[in-house]
């Protein structure tokens, strides 16, 4: 294992390239006394801001705006289950937004642990055809999972959806996904109980809040989901894990 | 209801994950200020650093339940999640050539004119450490942190080699800590 504790102020700083930051952030995901050198060097770094001046005041309105967002994102989750017959007709694009929250409100109500799907469905501000895909799965029932990113990357997230309807392939939807250096690209892996890790995809983030991605393996014999950041569209897993899921298939 | 302003950091975080908006209001008082100077020192542009704020907290809303005490106190951790979006949308926008070197001291110099505000003496301390420092290992400092520059970049601007930068920074940093250790301002982890 090589240390990077030469590198660990740059990395504090935000010094470093977004490709060394990926690396730096892989190895100390994985080697507790780097990580226990960088833990005493952000708590330096982390002072900094203390040095400005405190007469930048933040304007009014920012607050309110922030809690309005908070609040939309809340409004969505504990919105009443409304009848949902009239899901069917999905043929209006209008409509489909608020079909994906009122899915996914329905989904929170039975899946508890999954709340924050409509969490992220709400953050969507356009393109009806994310919309039109989200929907397609969720109405086609089954089961879905989100992994909240962590550490550099939180918040990111995804949902793992795993469709009912037979030969449709489980699916994640991201939002938020930070943009990669040229050279990287997301994979989403299935973890099974004895640490095998299947690469399910490979991507790109494509600049919008919200990215589908098809995962190529069925997931069942996995208990685990997981996003990293590699070099490499083949072989084994040796990027940084930014987000992750238990996930427990039906059988 | 934990969400009172006067409940520590780790009460509200705790609040916060699950969903308390009483709980992002009370970390919108206590850093909201902070969050937005720090994002303006990087952006220079009060409406990009309304934006990256508001971003930071609803990334904070969101992924509150990520958050780790043993990574950091959870003022560090607010304050990472804006000075990354912040670097972020520096490079993005301007696809980060960086500045000639007097421009961003020039910078640095427009917010020191502030004189009037308001201070406590915790702030006055940091500063007073940081500005205790060699002006080369300053300028390193400060350039990376609040002006978004590598370390590529750094050496390439102030014309000195990397392994210099890398020293500066290190050393800085090194002394900043014993610094701040001694004026016993060091923060402790939780409040």
């Amino acid at each position: 294992m090589i240390h990077v504790t030469d590198e660990l102020e740059l990395y504090a700083l935000g010094a470093l390239t977004p490709i060394d930051r990926a690396r730096v952030a892989a190895h100390l995901s994985e080697c507790p006394a780097c990580r226990e050198q960088a833990r005493a060097i952000d708590e330096v770094v982390q002072e900094l801001p203390e040095t400005l001046p405190a007469g930048r005041e933040a304007p009014g309105r920012l607050r309110d705006r922030i809690l309005a967002s908070a609040r939309a994102e809340l409004t969505a989750v504990r919105e009443p289950q409304r009848d949902t017959a009239w899901t069917a007709r999905l043929v209006r694009p209008a409509l489909a937004l608020a079909l994906v929250m009122w899915l996914a409100v329905g989904a929170a109500a039975v899946v508890n642990e999954n709340l924050s799907l409509s969490n992220q469905l709400n953050v969507v501000a356009s393109d009806r055809a994310y919309y039109e895909s989200i929907v397609e799965g969720i109405r086609q029932g089954g089961r879905w999972w989100y992994m909240a990113a962590k550490d550099d990357w939180t918040g990111s997230g995804g949902t793992l959806i795993a469709p009912r309807a037979e030969g449709r392939p489980p699916f994640v939807v991201f939002h938020d996904l930070r943009p990669l250096p040229k050279g990287q690209l997301y994979t989403i892996w299935l973890v099974s109980s004895d640490n095998t890790w299947v690469r399910g995809a490979n991507f790109r983030p494509d600049g919008k809040d919200v990215q589908a991605v098809d995962v190529t393996a069925a997931i069942a014999g996995f208990d685990r989901c997981a996003v990293t950041i590699e070099n490499s569209a083949w072989g084994r897993r040796a990027g940084p894990v930014v987000m992750e899921s238990r996930i427990a298939p039906a059988q | 209801m934990p969400n009172t302003p006067d409940q520590p950091d780790d009460v509200l975080i705790v609040a916060l994950a699950e969903r308390d908006l009483g709980a992002l209001a009370a970390l919108y008082e206590r850093y909201g200020r902070l969050a937005y100077a720090l994002a303006y020192r990087i952006l220079g542009e009060g409406e990009a650093a309304e934006d990256v704020v508001h971003d930071a907290y609803i990334s904070a809303w969101r992924g509150a339940a990520s958050y780790r005490r043993e990574r950091g106190n959870v003022r560090g951790w607010l304050m990472s999640i804006v000075h990354h979006r912040a670097v972020d949308v520096l490079r993005r926008k301007t696809t980060f050539r960086p500045a000639p070197l007097e421009a961003a001291a020039e910078r640095a110099a427009d917010d020191d004119t502030a004189e009037a505000a308001e201070r406590n003496v915790e702030h006055q301390t940091v500063r007073a450490a940081l500005e205790g420092l060699p002006q080369a290992q300053r300028r390193t400092i400060e350039l990376a942190y609040f002006g978004g520059y590598t370390h590529v970049e750094l050496a390439e601007l102030m014309g000195v080699p990397l392994g210099t930068v890398k020293g500066r920074m290190r050393i800085g940093l090194q002394k900043l800590r014993r610094a701040l250790e001694l004026q016993g301002t060091h923060r402790e982890q939780s409040r």
